[in-house]
């Protein structure tokens, strides 16, 4: 309809956002916008779907906790081969 | 979604899969899953970790000993071509090419090489201008036990000097070929004669070596992209495959004219991925050649055979200054020919030294402790990571800063954009792109899949 | 087909190694020099005394280098002169029963190593030596001891050992990774990337792990590995799952050289069950090569007649059967390909050789 911006949003039921999570998110989608609300954030975007919306927060929180986990073992592998 | 490993194993995962991984509910059938693919590792799995170790050295690039000389023994060149990426200077002009004292300072340096293999790119203005300085040169590499030489020109004039030089089973050719020859004369050659000219020698030189020994690289502007058939047929007509499709950089005088190519990346990376799909569509109707755009197929291999090629602008870490260097016609030393045009330019000095001296300066040290994506925050997040690279000078060249975030880099831009299209090509079904792909990677056949889809 | 055992007579009390010389050249200590020669054989000379071999020419027999038994009325031609093939059995023991075994194991052991050690170092310059059994690293020590102390001699040889990989473990991680084994290369099979199959057609429980954790050792130790598959029908139709597995987990190696069987040993009796007439469905081979090649694998085809491979592929098959043993059918006369092709076994079924062959 005219004159009407459609916006998706998906909430984040989640007291903080991890430290990585805004920066990585803008990273995979620029228009994504997060927005505090109340219980948590809003993920809102006009041009990107709900379900992308989704997909990119997905990636974003499954990426923290993998970089997180496998930080160590990763270090050290890396540190044998250089050595 | 697209899982890649550090070694570059890589799978698209079904999304109920994902957020197991993300919430850390793996079941036991997904770790085998993963296990197989090469994107987890069980403690229990000796084999598994080495493997994994293994990959990952093999993604890690080697600048060993210098081997790999781009030579620019005369700055002067008989056309003015719009674009000019080297601020040439006309053919008449003195005091452009190298002095006695340089080229022995650059036969010295051959003489100080520690290596068995030797690849030589002369470049420009025009090296043919010059055929006593490549020849002394070449001549310098004969204890050389593996050299390869290679003769940039715009193939307008073959004198007997020049012939003689590309007769020699070791010396390659390569040229500039922007298109059709209403295209090329814009850009290049001026008037009708002269193209024709051009056009003459480039037929001269394949029916007399064949294709293997000249290549033709076409230089694009993004602000006027040429039809894509055009071009295509333009190189197919001289039955050249490989076509590398390369855009106007605004240095040198590309600057002057072409201020407006800032704005047209986009445009430009639409239009690389376009080609590549016309080449798949006209690979398939016709089987009897394989057309390729050489950086898509760079690219290509990179995802799938680590250390295929030894192309110095994608690679991890990508230092500079260490395995090949560009000496300029007064001797100064720069890392990339970019960057040698880019000094030219007067926007920002990126030479590292110079042949007398030498060139393992701080200069040169401080921009190679940065030339690595690996540890970068952006970077590290990136499925891409092991198949991309870094290359500061491009940075440089657009920002005068090496520091910017990397998504806000033209580099990782283009980059995105050509591993979005090498994925989704991987996982195409069209029996046209695989067998592309399969030519594109060298295979014999043609394999039912090119990536794993986990269930 | 060339015999490598000839009937002999020796007044020496033990076996010993010499090299046999018809004299023109010079002769040295380990030598043993050409005295006679008529229709029925030749006669040298050496330190340990006479020697007559029967059946041979000086000329075929010079330069070889020789293990005499003079219990045994024989010498065995261990490393010919100008053969690009010579290898050393060196136990017939095994720990390993596979479906189609060439060589099938016997359970007594005769200890040459010491022979062996003397013979490679009168072998000629360059020469690559192969080293075979049963399963040579049965007797690991031994073998890893001879083959050190023969390459601080003879820096310029080369060794090939064929091994089942049963029995590496970490201890041998920095051993071999002494520069005298970048003149070794290790043959392993593996005959499928999944456990259970590999353990069947090797006969063994519990191979297939024991053989991942040989590999993750011979990879740390930076060893060059060939890796050998033989194809049979069992692991036909799993040889692309197997490419996958040599892409993903064992990258390392040099080269994978897959092998049609050969018709001898355990194979004979089951040909008709394991032999894979490639020629007529060359697909799940050609897509295994492809899948390796995909991912940087290099590929070969080992004892595949170059006409039996479409052209695709016909580069990668070798001329792997050693001169010993091989034969070619009557049709391949006019073949313009035959140098670069394996050929087949001497014991290849006759009439299935020359049904099968195009010249080309």
């Amino acid at each position: 309809m005219q004159g009407e911006v459609r916006v998706a949003e998906i909430g984040i039921d989640i007291v903080d956002l991890p430290e990585g999570a805004q920066h990585r998110l803008a990273i995979i989608d620029p228009s994504i916008a997060i927005e505090r609300v109340y219980g948590g954030f809003a993920l809102r975007s006009e041009t990107s779907t709900h379900e992308r919306i989704g997909d990119a927060w997905l990636c974003v929180m499954t990426n923290e906790r993998l970089l997180q986990a496998t930080a160590e073992a990763r270090r050290i592998v890396l540190a044998e081969l250089l050595s | 979604m697209l899982l890649v490993g550090d070694a570059g194993d890589f799978a698209l995962a079904e999304r109920p899969m994902v957020e197991r991984l993300c919430a850390d509910a793996l079941t036991d059938d997904d770790r085998d899953v993963l296990s197989c693919e090469g994107l987890l590792i069980d403690d229990g799995d000796p084999l598994g970790r080495v493997a994994y170790a293994y990959g990952v050295a093999e993604r890690i690039g080697h600048a060993g000993a210098l081997d790999y000389l781009i030579l620019v023994p005369t700055l002067r060149c008989n056309l003015s071509c719009s674009y000019c990426q080297v601020s040439r200077v006309a053919e008449r002009s003195t005091g452009f090419d190298w002095n006695e004292a340089t080229l022995a300072a650059v036969l010295r340096l051959i003489d100080g090489l520690e290596t068995e293999r030797v690849k030589i790119e002369f470049q420009g203005g025009e090296p043919t201008l010059r055929p006593d300085l490549i020849r002394a040169v070449i001549d310098r590499c004969e204890r050389i036990p593996i050299r390869q030489f290679v003769i940039c020109t715009n193939l307008q004039r073959i004198d007997d000097d020049v012939l003689a030089l590309f007769d020699r089973p070791d010396v390659f050719i390569s040229t500039s070929l922007d298109g059709d020859a209403a295209t090329h004369a814009r850009q290049r050659t001026g008037d009708g004669a002269t193209t024709d000219a051009f056009l003459a020698n480039l037929r001269f030189v394949l029916d007399r070596y064949g294709p293997t020994k000249v290549s033709a690289l076409p230089t694009v502007d993004p602000a006027r992209l040429p039809d894509m058939d055009g071009l295509i047929d333009s190189y197919a007509a001289h039955g050249i495959d490989g076509v590398f499709l390369r855009p106007i950089n605004y240095q040198g005088f590309a600057r002057k004219r072409h201020a407006e190519v800032r704005e047209l990346d986009a445009a430009w990376r639409d239009y690389h991925s376009a080609f590549v799909r016309r080449l798949i569509e006209r690979n398939w109707e016709d089987r009897s050649r394989v057309l390729e755009e050489t950086y898509f197929s760079i690219c290509l291999r990179r995802v799938f055979q680590p250390g295929a090629d030894r192309h110095v602008d994608l690679r991890d870490p990508n230092p500079v200054g260490v395995d090949y260097v560009v000496v300029d016609h007064d001797g100064r030393v720069y890392p990339t020919d970019e960057a040698r045009m880019l000094t030219r330019s007067g926007v920002i000095d990126l030479a590292i030294g110079d042949v007398f001296d030498g060139w393992e300066t701080e200069a040169r040290d401080r921009l190679n402790a940065h030339a690595t994506n690996r540890f970068d925050p952006t970077c590290m997040g990136c499925a891409y990571q092991p198949f991309c690279g870094r290359d500061l000078v491009d940075d440089l060249s657009r920002y005068g800063r090496i520091d910017l975030p990397r998504h806000e880099t033209e580099f990782c831009r283009r980059h995105l954009a050509m591993f979005d299209l090498v994925f989704e090509l991987i996982y195409s079904a069209d029996p046209a792109v695989r067998y592309s792909l399969a030519r594109w990677l060298r295979l014999p056949g043609t394999p039912t899949e090119f990536g794993v889809r986990l269930s | 087909m060339i015999r490598l055992t000839l009937p002999a007579a020796s007044d020496a009390e033990a076996a010993y190694v010499a090299r046999l010389n018809t004299g023109r050249g010079g002769v040295d200590e380990a030598d043993a020099a050409l005295v006679d020669e008529d229709a029925e054989g030749v006669t040298y000379l050496g330190r340990h005394g006479v020697l007559a071999i029967d059946g041979a020419s000086a000329t075929e027999l010079n330069g070889d280098v020789v293990i005499v038994d003079p219990v045994g009325g024989r010498a065995e031609r261990i490393l010919r002169r100008g053969s690009g093939h010579n290898t050393l059995l060196v136990t017939e023991r095994c720990d390993q029963l596979c479906l189609m075994c060439s060589q099938p194991p016997k359970k007594t052991h005769v200890d040459r190593f010491a022979l062996f050690e003397q013979a490679c170092l009168l072998a000629e310059s360059d020469s690559l030596i192969g080293i075979s059994g049963g399963e040579p690293t049965l007797y690991k020590a031994d073998l890893l001891g001879m083959l050190e102390h023969v390459l601080a001699e003879r820096p310029d040889l080369e060794f090939h050992v064929l091994t089942n990989g049963q029995f590496f473990d970490d201890d041998d991680v920095a051993r071999l990774r002494d520069e005298r084994y970048a003149r070794v290369s290790w043959g392993i099979p593996i005959y499928a990337a999944d456990a259970a199959l590999h353990d069947r057609i090797v006969g063994k429980d519990g191979a297939f792990s024991r053989l991942e954790k040989s590999m993750a050792v011979l990879a740390r130790a930076g060893a060059r590995i060939e890796l050998r598959t033989v194809l049979v029908a069992d692991n036909a139709d799993a040889l692309t799952r197997l490419a996958r597995y040599v892409a993903k987990r064992l990258r390392f190696v040099e080269v994978w050289s897959i092998m049609q069987l050969e018709n001898i040993g355990f194979a004979r009796a089951r040909w008709a069950s394991l032999f894979v007439e490639h020629a007529r469905d060359f697909g799940p081979i050609g897509d295994a090569i492809d899948h390796a090649a995909l991912h940087g694998i290099r590929a070969q085809l080992f004892n595949f007649p170059r006409c039996t491979v479409p052209e695709p592929w016909r580069d990668l098959a070798r001329a792997s059967i050693s001169d010993w043993k091989r034969r070619y059918a009557d049709a391949c006369a006019p073949c313009r390909e035959r140098d670069a092709c394996s050929g087949f076994f001497e014991w290849h079924p006759i009439q299935q050789a020359e049904d099968g062959v195009t010249p080309l």
